[in-house]
């Protein structure tokens, strides 16, 4: 008997498999933002005020933070202490901290002002203040590695702060081999993860809609 | 290895008001944001004449719109 | 009737953000555009401030310009009197430590960076120095009295030196009862004059980057304070808001320094603790903004934002 007389069998229905790992993690990913909002060309028409610039502004001044910072590792611990382009790269450093927590602070006053957690946007704002409160961190595990008087100081009197609490037990502030590596590995990593699920989240909610706006009128 | 001599630095310029003691290069720096901070909020933003459709409604969680606390 | 304000917020809901009309705007020009500025502002301030940098106080440094303090510290040290000698944990159980409230947080960290003063800040390091038959014998007689007659002999030089003019030891009359202290401390000083005793108060590993001893040390003598406080550094002088020169320094420690310049906190013993407590409560409510009743109606109150959407607002008046 040939295939050509075998009378046609309706498929079975076939049983759901359950998706795997791979498929799951990549529907989530695709569904993290809306389509083709990942990065978006057009934005709402409310968005239109020189307060909005500060967001980018302290991701442009963390980039020049990392790179500055990376530039300074090169060297070694001390090495800007005695090298010219060494004391210029510090310097670029601590002036794009400075630039950094400037424009992060301007921002945080804006999104206040415009109580960006509305519409469900509470876990962008708690993101945010951690990831200022991790800057915050970060940058004292920088002043712990500069090696110099200012560190002696400020070593000496954190440490009061910290054994106060008990946290000092854990955090040697004393030990600078300690705090640079806080400084250059973990800081770094823990507030990059913060930032990075902070940007997606804005990514995935948009721009927070003026307050008492009940629909767009067109 | 000996470290570069750094000089020290030269004596800071502070402000003193009541209980506030501060050097005069944090009150720059804070100035200017609060002005700054005004600065962005009072200047209009340029703003193109193109007027586009809405974006594809729609949030990857099926939701619109969430209700204020 | 427009339903009250408050009741109106209860039940006001957020449009979503996709659903209104939308303009160009290209958001990776901002962000280069916006890179090159900072490029340039970080860059150019860096060209034209540069950064501070003052040199560390070695010990030497400190033997050198403070012999006094240095002989001093070494006393109190010896008996059992300095800050870090009765600091309590985590380097000993010579302190109750500071409390929040009835909660002995620092107790509760433990002893886990163990120092005994005396043994590991002075005696150890001269038990290393060789060819001093008279600092041999000093040691000696050191280690044989009791812990009694220790803090005696120490405390009754430390009172001498604190009598003398200028703290000198030269200058302490010979009749108290001091035991081998003087001796002790006299050498300590000949021992950080070499530049050695950081090496000595390290790790005794090869490898050695954990500078505990010899900061604490540094810091249970006054010169370090003294070379602080001429810079505005001190902790009731907002010092942790400022930098060494006319640098900026670190403008957004504002708040946590402001609580040590006003009573309470000002003269309380755990001061660091409650200041802690504090800005811990505060920084909790940023953290919770979105679900703090009150602190979340703000913006509607003082309505910053009729400023920043202002463009919006009129529009959306003119089309209705």
């Amino acid at each position: 008997m040939t295939a050509s007389t075998r009378p046609p069998v309706p498929p079975a229905t076939p049983r759901p498999e359950p998706p795997s790992w791979t498929a799951r993690l990549r529907d989530r990913i695709a569904h993290t933002v809306p389509p083709g909002q990942a990065l978006p060309d057009r934005q709402p028409e409310y968005v239109a005020s020189w307060v909005y610039v500060f967001g980018v502004a302290t991701l442009a001044a963390l980039a020049v933070v990392l790179v500055s910072g990376a530039a300074l590792t090169v060297g070694g611990e001390t090495w800007w202490h005695t090298s010219s382009p060494g004391r210029f790269v510090n310097s670029v450093h601590l002036w794009s901290v400075e630039l950094f927590m400037a424009v992060m602070v301007i921002h945080l006053w804006g999104k206040f002002w415009m109580a960006a957690w509305r519409g469900g946007r509470t876990m962008t704002w708690v993101t945010g203040v951690l990831a200022f409160l991790g800057s915050i961190g970060t940058a004292f595990t920088g002043y712990l590695s500069q090696t110099n008087l200012d560190a002696q100081w400020i070593s000496t009197q954190a440490k009061d702060g910290l054994n106060a609490v008990g946290i000092g037990a854990y955090v040697n502030v004393l030990d600078p081999g300690q705090m640079l590596l806080w400084h250059v590995v973990l800081l770094p990593l823990v507030l990059g993860v913060l930032v990075v699920v902070h940007v997606v989240l804005v990514r995935r909610h948009g721009v927070v809609p003026p307050i008492d706006v009940e629909r767009p009128v067109r | 290895m000996i470290q570069a001599a750094a000089a020290p630095a030269p004596p800071a310029t502070y402000l003193d008001w009541g209980v506030i003691h501060i050097s005069l290069s944090n009150a720059a720096i804070i100035a200017a944001m609060l002005l700054l901070f005004a600065l962005a909020i009072a200047l209009p933003f340029p703003v193109g004449r193109d007027r586009g459709a809405a974006a594809p409604p729609g949030r990857p969680d099926g939701r619109d719109g969430r209700r204020d606390r | 009737m427009s339903a009250p304000t408050s009741e109106r917020t209860r039940t006001s809901t957020t449009p979503d953000a996709h659903g209104f009309p939308t303009r160009r705007y290209d958001l990776v020009k901002e962000l280069v555009i916006a890179l090159a500025v900072m490029v340039v502002l970080a860059g150019g301030l860096a060209v034209a401030f540069s950064s501070p940098d003052e040199r560390p106080i070695s010990l030497r440094d400190w033997a050198v310009s403070a012999p006094a303090d240095v002989v001093a510290t070494a006393t109190s040290e010896l008996a059992g009197t300095s800050p870090s000698a009765t600091y309590g944990p985590p380097y000993n159980a010579d302190g109750g430590g500071q409390t929040l409230g009835p909660l002995p947080l620092q107790r509760w960290g433990g002893v886990r960076i163990p120092v005994d003063s005396a043994r590991d800040l002075v005696i150890t390091p001269l038990s290393r120095v060789t060819g001093d038959p008279a600092l041999t014998a000093a040691l000696d007689r050191w280690s044989a009295a009791t812990p009694e007659q220790r803090s005696a002999w120490a405390n009754a030089y430390a009172a001498a030196l604190g009598g003398a003019p200028g703290g000198d030891p030269a200058r302490v009359p010979a009749s108290g009862d001091y035991g081998p202290v003087p001796a002790l401390a006299e050498s300590f000083l000949t021992l950080a004059r070499t530049g050695g005793l950081e090496s000595v108060l390290g790790s005794p590993s090869f490898f050695g980057t954990d500078t505990t001893k010899s900061l604490l040390l540094l810091s249970d003598g006054s010169y370090l304070e003294d070379q602080a406080r001429a810079r505005s550094l001190g902790g009731d002088q907002w010092g942790m808001m400022n930098e060494t020169g006319n640098y900026p320094g670190q403008p957004w420690m504002w708040l946590y320094t402001f609580w040590y310049q006003v009573e309470p906190f000002a003269s309380s013993e755990n001061a660091d603790a409650l200041v802690w407590g504090l800005m811990m409560l505060l920084t909790l409510a940023l953290v919770l903004v979105p679900v703090v009743p009150g602190l979340r109606s703000v913006p509607r109150w003082i309505p910053v934002h009729r400023l920043i959407w202002r463009q919006w607002y009129r529009d959306q008046a003119s089309r209705r």
